[in-house]
């Protein structure tokens, strides 16, 4: 073995040193960089693993491996974006060990991969967040197929070498050395120009002698570019929580941590070329990611099927029995021959299955759910049960959610009711083993806000000056990235006076003297935070994405726990599991379901019989016609303000509408400015027309503009002939935002498939363009249509047991679009008797006492639901006899008490309010002490009277945030009389343009981003909702007076058809008092 | 009884206004930086418009004030404006008390003769004390000390309201609770009653009150009746410690006093060490049976609290005085005292430590101080800054076309450099006052190792030195 010295740079004879720069080198030197870490060594590396790759491939370096700590998270990014470059792309880690050194694995086989995920699954087990710790028990079980190399400076050899323990040190490599073997065990070498590097080199390199080892150069890359070193440094800091000033030794004394070329690095161990060739050695025997990274081979458990039957044969027999029963007459059969064969050609019929066992159980177990998103195209998971929507009926095309030139695999989504989803996800866990079943990860990256926050910390900013930042986060990095003072910024010069005023403008007019601080800080601050944006902060858990494997899934990908008790996590995201094939079931909570179930069951506890909604024929022109009149709040989607706006305009009259209806308020539409063009032609103002004749059939139903998300497809398909798969890219592509060279492409496509279908290129470009600002922010259809489901059966259950749906709403809040007491007081105008708190008759939540619906103790403010059950439980025993029975029994404090007091929950017995307020001293005295011991009669104890209607109202409203009785402007009615308000009942009479003075409580204040500044607000008074318009440059006039609960607005009544709008000149805050 | 009420209303905040009246345009907060961590002194009235009150957080108020100037407190100029109210109320009578910072209590009932009415006594008063102080006086004259601070709140500014002596309890009762000192809960629990005014409150039953909120309430109610009888309590002269001893039996031996003294000098050091506090001057007073008396003071320097250096000072007068007879009284006094940090004592830390243990304990450390400065101040604790290496001397040197030294000119001499050993950069603190370093360790001629380092920023090479 040909290993360098450690004699000095120079010498009197010519040294090695002047040699490199002399340009005594290797003619093309080589060098594969086999320590480099990404932005997913979370809060320790800079680049993102596709901008690693880029600078290899700008370097000329044939192999790269990435090796994050502890983690495999940028694993698949990696592969996929080296194996474009042209690029060997090897995996491996950065292992932490028990005693917190170092180790670095790369991986040389597929078992190898296998036992990375698995030491990764093992040294994450048992840790807290972001931690690690491999046991070197585990370590020594699982090195086949692994190459190990001592590691950086933290690593256990280096570390004893520089402490100058040198035999220890031999002892550690000549155990490494037995546990991976003499060939699989490489002693590492770094030069990063810091203090004692050439010292630390020698001893490596002789020990490297002494024990028989191979040494090997690395990089140890932490960022491409010496200037990306203070992004490194502030990224460290908030790992740990400090300030760049106070964090000392965390820091890197230099910016020698980047990317180099193999000419650099050959010049670096000009006097070791064996490391060189080394990690060439080494990169030549390590296998390529993709050869091991699971591509589409992911091995699902074996779904329940009959004895004997394979999958495909199982579930074609589910289908087809199913589809004899749901088509009398002409059943889809080719249809279903074509899903068939595409599923069996992409081996899914095991994951159909999978998802159908799922779906099974939780109807067995009462627990109500559906499927959403693509997969309500396929007739397969309408048969199986699995979407409530027919295809055939609707319309729906397949390819949308499965198609064999799609890259990815599909996702099946099912909304589960929310207060039991748990039970499902458990469900998954016990079936297929906890070492099987796994949720997705996301990666929680910096933001503008997060950004400027973080780096204002490690900055040392005064924390009241950190939130300050923080708030005008998104300013700030605007004024970073454009206009002056981004130029100031580009030539590193320091920030002159009229950019450092600006800044200050931005945070609000301060003066720089008040916060005494120089302009350097805030340069830095603007220079680095846009550079964080983007970079994962910390780990996530997916919303509901779980993770099944045949095999233990820990071999597949690594594992870690989540925060979240009993929960594991893999450490791929969604786009990383697309990336190799994976799929994920999502198990998504929806309250409304659980809503709609309890609605449900309320129906029949009262009727004694359940009503089945899954047979409602959807066509009650009762229902639509409430919907018509805008009385939607708490109806699934069709709540919101925007849509309350639409609907009397719209007037949906069928299922259709409604999928129609719910797809029209959403980005891709409103962005296209479709929807008026839409509700034009629907209403018979605006003749139907069509770009091209060949658009006819696909935007036929939706009167010649698109709406849904399958209609690019369809547009695609018939006008520049794309076959489906191709036109499901193009909707994928529109969809993202950073996929312009993508979108390039396919215009080209595009453009000359309509040419050829004798297209004017002028008219394809007018096409492209609508499909374009159209993007992909929109619903497909098949989602719609499994939404529509839940807002028809929300509103025939509104419609028909009003008492039953709006105590269901109340039992599942927070939900929805509105705030209890809207809800309350829409009951209350839908004739439902709406009943107050009360000790003796309420349970936890909402109930129905006969024909009433009797408000819950969670309403109760500082109660609590331990406190609520306590009050529950005490009074399944005996009802209570005095306040000092129930002080004694429930054991509540004074807090949880006086609530109850005021929200009227002792009313029934006769007392005032007040009175039980001070009798509560003596009462929780009492209840202390022992029960047998008899209350002295009080003395001389004052009497107060009752409350007046409007205090009770006051405290009611105050504790409970609604009030049975009366609605919330009663506080503030008389100031309304007075000002000479016009009650929401009576608008419609009005004429458009007069002027109008509105008033009542704020619902909701909304400022959309897509409405350039405009905010709307929702008041609501006795009558109904009155919606309001606020223009920006009112609402600056009046920013402070929108924030009041109590609003009166002058304006302009505004009328389009039904719908009407006051458009505000003027707002002026009320101020309520108890009496 | 009659008692007066001189009130400087926001005092510090009417100060900093008059020194800049560019404060006077926002809510202004006095008591430090808005990113301080101490709390808030006093602020203007649209501050308090806002939620701020003092004694509140400095960070709690600039949350809920954004746009308030927030200015350090100059509490010696405070205190000094405070001091010409006392004195100008001292002119009047001597029973004045301090109860906070621009706010003055003082007994008037002595003054009914000399002038002719409470309103001519209130005139004078205000006049004397406004000029005096050059800031706006309000002035409250009432039964009790409860009513007459009241009073004085409810006076416009640089005027005076006089409740006739019959008139407590009408001039109480229409005044919201918040007047009475409650503790937060109590109000809370008083206003949820419906309980929102003094008479209201001055309606419930006393026991009942008593029973409901606890024994302090009694006085609270009594306050709000116009019935509290506390009295004004003169403020305490500059603190002194003394000590003294009569002897029954007169002594006439030295020794004797010697060790009485330094009994006495003992306990004042015991009694000044645990309050924390310093002597600048001790005096010895001595009475012989004769009845003549000795009296000699002197200096403490240092200002101390160690009995041992009171004892050999108090011994040391006591040795100069010319005492004819038996002494029948001895007194020590130790005046005026002072805070105890102004004589701080330097501490050495990690005495024997070994390097790594000092590494290890030198995060807690900066911890520690931080926490010291951050509640103490800034001179709380002074790190002895004895221990800098030597600065780096400039020196020239030659290098080859490579950049690497070639030879160096130290002390006048050129010494070359036969090797290079090792070379580092180092590249830190960016963010403040970069340093940018290219080092080398050289081997010269001479067999010496030297350090040498490129400023990269300056372009200047200099020599690293370490300690001997």
């Amino acid at each position: 073995m040909v290993i360098g010295t450690s004699a000095p740079l120079s010498s009197q004879e010519p040294g090695r040193h002047r040699e490199q720069v002399e340009g005594r080198r290797s003619p093309v030197p080589s060098y594969a960089e086999l320590h480099a870490h990404s932005s997913h060594s979370l809060l320790d590396g800079v680049p993102a693993p596709e901008a690693l790759v880029a600078r290899a491939a700008d370097l000329k370096i044939p192999v790269l491996a990435l090796t994050d700590h502890d983690a495999l998270y940028g694993a698949v990014r990696f592969a996929k974006a080296a194996q474009e470059a042209g690029i060997k792309p090897l995996l491996g880690a950065e292992m932490t060990l028990e005693d917190d050194s170092h180790l670095t694995l790369l991986i040389e086989t597929a078992e190898g991969y296998a036992n990375l995920c698995r030491l990764i699954t093992l040294a994450r087990r048992d840790q807290e967040k972001d931690a690690a710790k491999l046991r070197k028990c585990d370590l020594a079980a699982c090195t086949e197929g692994l190459i190990a190399l001592s590691g950086c400076r933290r690593g256990e050899i280096p570390r004893l070498l520089i402490a100058g323990k040198r035999e220890q040190a031999m002892g550690v490599a000549q155990a490494c050395a037995r546990i991976f073997g003499p060939d699989h065990f490489f002693i590492e070498l770094q030069r990063h120009f810091r203090r004692g590097d050439n010292r630390l080199m020698a001893r490596l390199v002789t020990l490297a002698d002494r024990v028989g080892l191979d040494v090997v150069a690395t990089g140890d890359v932490h960022y491409l570019h010496p200037h990306q070193r203070e992004v490194h440094d502030v990224l460290r800091c908030i790992r740990h929580h400090t300030a760049l000033g106070d964090a000392g030794d965390l820091l890197r004394p230099n910016d020698e941590y980047v990317l180099r070329s193999p000419r650099e690095m050959a010049d670096l161990f000009d006097d070791i070329p064996i490391a060189l060739e080394n990690s060439l050695r080494i990169a030549e025997r390590c296998a390529p990611a993709f050869q091991y990274l699971p591509a589409g081979t992911q091995v699902l458990p074996q779904a329940p099927v009959n004895e004997g039957d394979a999958s495909g044969f199982h579930l074609r027999w589910l289908c087809e029995r199913e589809l004899s029963r749901r088509y009398k007459v002409d059943p889809p059969v080719d249809l279903l021959e074509r899903e068939l064969s595409v599923i069996q050609q992409l081996g899914l019929a095991n994951y159909f299955l999978i998802v159908w066992d799922i779906v099974r159980f939780a109807r067995q177990t009462g627990i109500r759910c559906q499927g959403r998103g693509s997969a309500a195209n396929s007739l397969v998971a309408y048969l199986l049960g699995i979407s409530p929507i027919d295809p055939v009926a609707c319309d729906l095309v397949f390819e949308r959610f499965l198609s064999p030139e799609r890259g990815s695999p599909p996702d099946i989504d099912i909304d589960v009711a929310a207060d039991r989803r748990e039970e499902v996800i458990q469900y998954v866990y016990q079936r297929y083993g906890r070492e099987h079943a796994a949720m997705a990860c996301t990666f929680v990256t910096f933001r503008a806000r997060s950004a400027v926050r973080d780096v204002a910390r490690a900055l040392g900013f005064p924390p009241s000056m950190v939130e300050r930042l923080a708030g005008a986060g998104l300013e700030l990095l605007d004024l970073a990235c454009s206009g002056p003072v981004a130029e100031e910024l580009d030539t590193q010069a320091t920030l002159s006076a009229e950019a450092f005023q600006e800044i200050l403008e931005t945070l609000g007019g301060e003066r720089a003297v008040d916060w005494g601080l120089s302009r350097k800080p805030f340069q830095h601050l603007l220079r680095l935070a846009p550079q964080l944006l983007g970079i994962p902060r910390h780990l996530g858990i997916h919303n509901g994405g779980m993770v099944i494997s045949g095999p233990p899934l820990c071999e597949v990908v690594p594992l870690e726990p989540a925060t979240m008790e009993d929960r594991v996590v893999i450490q791929w995201d969604k786009d990383s599991l697309d990336g190799v094939g994976m799929v994920k079931i999502d198990l998504l909570g929806l309250r409304m379901l659980s809503a709609i179930e309890n609605a449900v069951a309320i129906i029949e506890g009262q009727a004694g019989e359940r009503p089945d909604l899954t047979t409602l024929t959807r066509d009650d022109p009762e229902v639509y016609e409430m919907l018509c009149q805008g009385k939607t709040i708490g109806v699934f989607q069709v709540e919101s303000r925007a849509q309350a706006n639409l609907i009397p305009r719209f007037k949906p009259r069928s299922f259709d509408d409604l999928i129609v209806q719910i797809s029209l308020i959403r980005p891709g539409p409103l962005q296209a400015q479709m929807v008026h063009p839409y509700l034009r032609r629907r209403e018979g103002c605006e003749p139907i027309s069509y770009l091209h004749p060949l658009l006819e059939d696909a935007l036929q139903e939706t009167l010649g503009v698109i709406i849904f998300q399958e209609q690019v497809l369809k547009v695609a398909r018939d006008l520049a002939d794309f076959t489906p798969g191709e036109a499901e890219l193009l909707r994928r592509a529109l969809s993202h935002k950073r996929a312009r060279r993508k979108i390039t492409g396919f215009k080209e496509r595009f453009l000359e498939g309509a040419i050829g279908r004798g297209v004017d290129r002028e008219t394809a470009r007018q096409v492209f363009e609508k499909l374009q600002a159209f993007g992909g922010y929109s619903f497909p259809k098949s989602h719609a249509a499994a939404f529509a489901v839940l807002t028809y059966q929300s509103a025939w259950l509104r419609r028909y047991h009003p008492l039953a749906f709006f105590t269901a709403l109340l039992r599942h809040q927070p939900m929805g679009f509105y705030p209890p007491h809207v809800i309350v007081s829409e009951a209350r105008r839908c004739g439902v008797e709406v009943r107050p708190v009360d000790v003796e008759s309420s349970d936890m939540k909402a109930t129905v006492e006969g024909e009433a619906l009797r408000l819950g103790l969670a309403v109760v403010s500082g109660l609590g639901e331990t406190g609520g059950q306590s009050v529950v439980e005490a009074r399944q025993i005996d009802s209570f006899r005095s306040l000092a029975d129930f002080c004694r029994r429930t054991k509540l404090g004074r807090r949880a008490v006086e609530g109850l007091i005021w929200a009227g929950a002792f009313d029934a017995w006769g007392m005032p309010r007040r009175q039980l307020l001070w009798e509560l001293k003596m009462a929780l005295e009492a209840a202390e002490g022992s029960p047998k011991l008899p209350i002295p009669p009080p003395r001389g104890r004052p009497r107060f009277a009752f409350l007046s209607p409007r205090g009770r109202l006051w405290t009611e409203v105050v504790h409970t945030g609604v009030s049975a009785r009366e609605h919330l402007t009663s506080l503030v009615s008389d100031r309304l009389d007075e000002m000479g308000v016009t009650p929401s009942g009576e608008l419609p009479e009005l004429k458009n343009g007069q002027k109008v003075w509105v008033g009542g409580v704020i619902v909701s204040r909304q400022r959309p981003p897509t409405a350039k500044g405009v905010a709307f607000l929702a008041l609501e008074d006795e009558g109904g909702i009155i919606n309001v318009v606020i223009r920006p440059k009112v609402y600056e006039e009046n920013r402070r007076a929108v924030q009041s609960p109590f609003l009166v607005v002058e304006g302009t009544l505004q009328r389009r058809g039904k719908a009407i709008s006051v458009l505000a000149r003027r707002v002026i805050p009320l101020r309520a008092e108890p009496e | 009884m009659r008692m007066v009420c001189l009130l400087i209303l926001h005092l510090p905040v009417q100060m900093e206004q008059r020194r800049d009246p560019v404060l006077a345009e926002a809510p202004l907060v006095i008591g430090g930086r808005r990113w301080d961590a101490g709390a808030v002194l006093d602020c203007s009235i649209e501050a308090t418009a806002a939620g701020i009150e003092p004694g509140m957080r400095l960070s709690q108020a600039e949350a809920l004030c954004p746009d308030a100037r927030f200015v350090p407190a100059d509490e010696e100029a405070y205190n000094a404006v405070h001091d010409i109210l006392v004195d100008a109320a001292k002119r009047f009578t001597p029973i004045v008390e301090t109860k906070s910072l621009g706010l003055v209590l003082a007994e008037v009932s002595g003054l009914k003769r000399r002038f002719d009415d409470e309103a001519g006594l209130a005139r004078q008063l205000a006049q004397e004390t406004t000029d005096s102080s050059g800031l706006d006086v309000c002035l409250g004259l009432g039964g009790t000390r409860f009513v007459a601070e009241q009073a004085a709140h409810a006076a416009q500014s640089g005027e005076a309201c006089i409740v006739p002596p019959d008139g407590d309890r009408a001039f109480l009762f229409p005044l919201d609770i918040s007047a009475l000192p409650l503790d937060p809960e109590m109000e809370r629990r008083l206003r949820s009653l419906g309980v929102r005014t003094l008479g209201a409150l001055a309606n419930l039953p006393r026991l009942a009150v008593i029973r409901q909120f606890g024994s302090q309430a009694g006085a609270l109610y009594d306050m709000a009746c116009g019935e509290d009888d506390q009295p004004v309590q003169a403020d305490a002269p500059p603190l002194q410690l003394f000590r003294s001893h009569t002897f029954v039996d007169p002594v006439s031996d030295r020794m004797s006093l010697l060790a009485h003294v330094k009994f006495m000098t003992d306990d004042l050091g015991r009694q000044l060490s645990t309050r924390g506090y310093q002597a600048e001057g001790m005096r010895v007073k001595v009475e012989e049976i004769c009845g003549e008396t000795h009296t000699l003071g002197k200096s403490v320097k240092p200002p101390s609290s160690n009995a041992e250096q009171l004892f050999r000072l108090g011994a040391r007068m006591l040795g100069s005085m010319t005492i004819g007879g038996p002494v029948t009284d001895l007194s020590i006094i130790v005046y005026p005292l002072r805070p105890f940090h102004l004589g701080a004592t330097q501490l050495t830390l990690f005495d024997g430590a070994s390097p790594e243990e000092v590494s290890t304990f030198s995060r807690a450390l900066r911890e520690t101080l931080r926490r010291l400065w951050e509640r103490f101040g800034e001179l709380s604790v002074v790190v002895a800054s004895l221990i800098i290496p030597p600065k780096p001397s400039p020196i020239q040197v030659t290098t080859d076309r490579y950049g690497l030294p070639r030879a160096i000119v130290w002390r006048e001499h050129i010494r070359e450099v036969r090797c290079v050993y090792e070379l580092w950069r180092e590249r830190r603190r960016w963010w403040s006052q970069p340093i940018e370093r290219d080092y080398f360790r050289l081997g010269l001629e001479d067999g010496q190792m030297r350090v040498v380092f490129r400023d990269v920023r300056t372009d200047r090479w200099l020599l690293e030195r370490r300690h001997l």
